[in-house]
């Protein structure tokens, strides 16, 4: 219900405001038909301007989400996210490659997938290696290898065209929907369908991991397999949202926190709920990010602006668990 | 038939040279309540994670007269159940949620635990009197609720061989008490029960076998009544050990048999602490 009455919101909202009610008409209008009473420019707006660009929010926010409760999960550590263990910026360094090499959509998210797989599986052997005694370790180690992709981010940014691909690297690179169009929907939507879908098979045995690494064999489950398969699952699905979006911080680290206060730690629940939030999350951001001021805000901004404070509350209240 | 058996198992930690365990062998029929004994660094923990396959891979183990490599994952986990010295979740999860951890092995691969499933959990901590507690929160549990919760867990796990790490450490005098109940408890169905501790009066107490390490190696083995004894004790752990047999028909109580360190009165006072 929630989710409704952002989307028809979203649709309203913007540089071109289109009554909610109007917005609903037009969308169901090729379904049940009906008096066409608006102009063809109103109808350009939603179909090809507001749709994709609200579809795209919920996408990278449902994979942003689903990817940090995955990490969250499997590494056991309440502090971990795509961004903070590097698998963002592997991604962003992937896709700016692609940027610069003027790769098509395929190769952009090509890139950004290997590249992220790169980031996250440095980050985990570093972890590994400093030893599992504390969850800041890992912390850490995903640090480092940010430290690193962003410096070779900039590397790309600085051997980057300055009048073509240069602008268009740094404006993708602060996060931002407004590169996706209807086309780019089903490229982007099957894979992280695709991997969402793979996540959701082995939910037990990722619950199973969350809530007891050390005896998981014991009960049963090959732990090996399974961290393989989720991490893999999770940082496919951080590439895709960042090949679309650029960096989006916080989501993937707030939004598993929200979803477990809701529905408890169960893995079982707490992917498909924070997919769900994620989605409204973001998407109550870049309402937000395009109707806040007169020119629009970079949606990364805006996640950073309330994500932060968010997470600094939820750090408050969650403390006496963890450390 | 023996349910669990060890042939010759050594082991050496990564990083370490000298080995843990140094060629054991260890047998415990079905039925029987086997309890590991030794001084800290035996490597009384090594050895029950090998015994479970979660270390070592399984070398030199047989359940049920068959090798533990040869299980699969889930056939090995339906067989012999594991519970831990320390069972700490990051997460908010409650009791009934770690409980439900032991259906692992009997679920599908794709799937969660059904409505049986959970019943099945809350029944096995409702066995283990802490069924009230179910929607407590594991973390914020005392570590009686704990170790009951994650014993509550194997017993959900339906293994006819349960392997529990000292299940006796840092409790109080009435949770030791109910463990050993329960782990007598275990036996008195059928079950094969093995565990280590630190307290010899346990091993008297609740186990028919009992398997003295020192070392990483097996100092003596067999009958509980024939291998705890005053000469064996007193090696295991290097100070003298007594063994008194109290109680009588007068109070209630059958007669017992307890142990316990003899102390040089003078000693600690000329030690200065």
């Amino acid at each position: 219900m929630l989710l409704l009455s952002a989307v028809v919101l979203a649709f309203a909202t913007g540089r071109y405001p289109v009554p909610p009610l109007m917005a609903l008409r037009i969308l169901l209008h090729p379904i049940i038909g009906g008096e066409a009473d608006w102009t063809a420019t109103v109808e350009t707006v939603v179909w090809e301007i507001r749709l994709p660009r609200i579809a795209g929010a919920l996408l990278v926010g449902a994979s942003l989400a689903a990817a940090g409760a995955t990490y969250q999960c499997i590494f056991r550590n309440p502090l971990v996210s795509p961004a903070i263990l590097g698998a963002s910026q592997g991604a962003a360094l992937g896709a700016s490659l692609a940027l610069l090499l003027r790769l098509s959509w395929s190769g952009i998210m090509g890139m950004a997938v290997a590249s992220g797989i790169l980031a996250t599986s440095a980050t985990a052997l570093i972890g590994r290696h400093l030893g599992s005694g504390s969850m800041i370790t890992l912390v850490l180690a995903g640090l480092v290898v940010a430290a690193v992709f962003n410096a070779l981010v900039a590397v790309v940014q600085y051997i980057a065209d300055p009048l073509d691909v240069l602008p268009s690297i740094t404006f993708w690179l602060m996060g931002s929907l407004n590169r996706i169009g209807n086309d780019d929907l089903g490229i982007i939507g099957v894979p992280v369908a695709l991997m969402l879908a793979q996540l959701y098979a082995i939910r037990w045995h990722i619950n199973v991991l969350g809530a007891d690494n050390d005896a998981a064999r014991a009960l049963g489950v090959n732990a090996p397999l399974v961290s393989g398969v989720a991490i893999a699952g999770a940082t496919v699905l951080t590439a895709l949202a960042v090949s679309v979006s650029g960096i989006v911080g916080w989501v993937g680290l707030v939004v598993p926190h929200i979803a477990r206060f809701l529905v408890g730690p169960n893995f079982d629940r707490l992917l498909p709920v924070s997919a769900l939030t994620g989605g409204l999350f973001l998407l109550a951001m870049d309402t937000l990010a395009r109707s806040v001021a007169t020119q629009e805000l970079p949606l990364g901004v805006v996640t950073s602006l309330v994500g932060a404070p968010f997470f600094a509350i939820v750090l408050g209240r969650a403390r006496r668990h963890w450390f | 038939m023996a349910a669990l058996v060890a042939s010759d198992v050594s082991f050496t930690h990564a990083g370490n040279v000298a080995p843990t365990l140094r060629g054991i062998s260890i047998r415990a029929e079905a039925g029987a309540v086997l309890c590991l004994l030794g001084p800290n660094g035996s490597g009384k923990t090594t050895l029950l994670r090998c015994l479970v396959g979660l270390q070592g891979g399984g070398a030199g183990i047989e359940i049920d007269g068959r090798p533990l490599p040869s299980f699969g994952d889930g056939e090995r986990a339906r067989r012999i159940a594991y519970v831990p010295q320390h069972g700490a979740a990051v997460f908010p999860y409650t009791l009934a949620d770690i409980a439900v951890l032991g259906r692992t092995p009997h679920l599908g691969s794709f799937t969660v635990p059904s409505p049986d499933d959970w019943r099945i959990a809350l029944d096995s901590l409702d066995r283990l009197g802490i069924g009230h507690l179910a929607n407590h929160p594991f973390n914020l549990s005392s570590g009686g609720e704990r170790q009951l919760a994650l014993i509550a867990r194997a017993i959900a796990q339906d293994a006819a061989t349960i392997v529990l790490d000292e299940p006796t450490a840092s409790l109080d005098f009435a949770n030791q008490t109910r463990i050993l109940d329960i782990i007598a408890g275990l036996a008195t169905q059928g079950r094969t029960v093995v565990f280590s501790t630190h307290d010899p009066d346990h091993a008297l107490a609740a186990a028919t076998q009992a398997v003295l390490l020192k070392h990483g190696f097996v100092l003596a083995q067999g009958d509980v009544g024939h291998v705890v004894n005053d000469l064996t004790l007193s090696a295991l752990y290097d100070v003298p050990v007594r063994l008194v047999s109290v109680g009588g028909s007068d109070d209630g109580f059958g007669p017992m048999t307890v142990c316990f360190p003899v102390r040089r009165n003078s000693r600690l006072g000329k030690l200065q602490i």
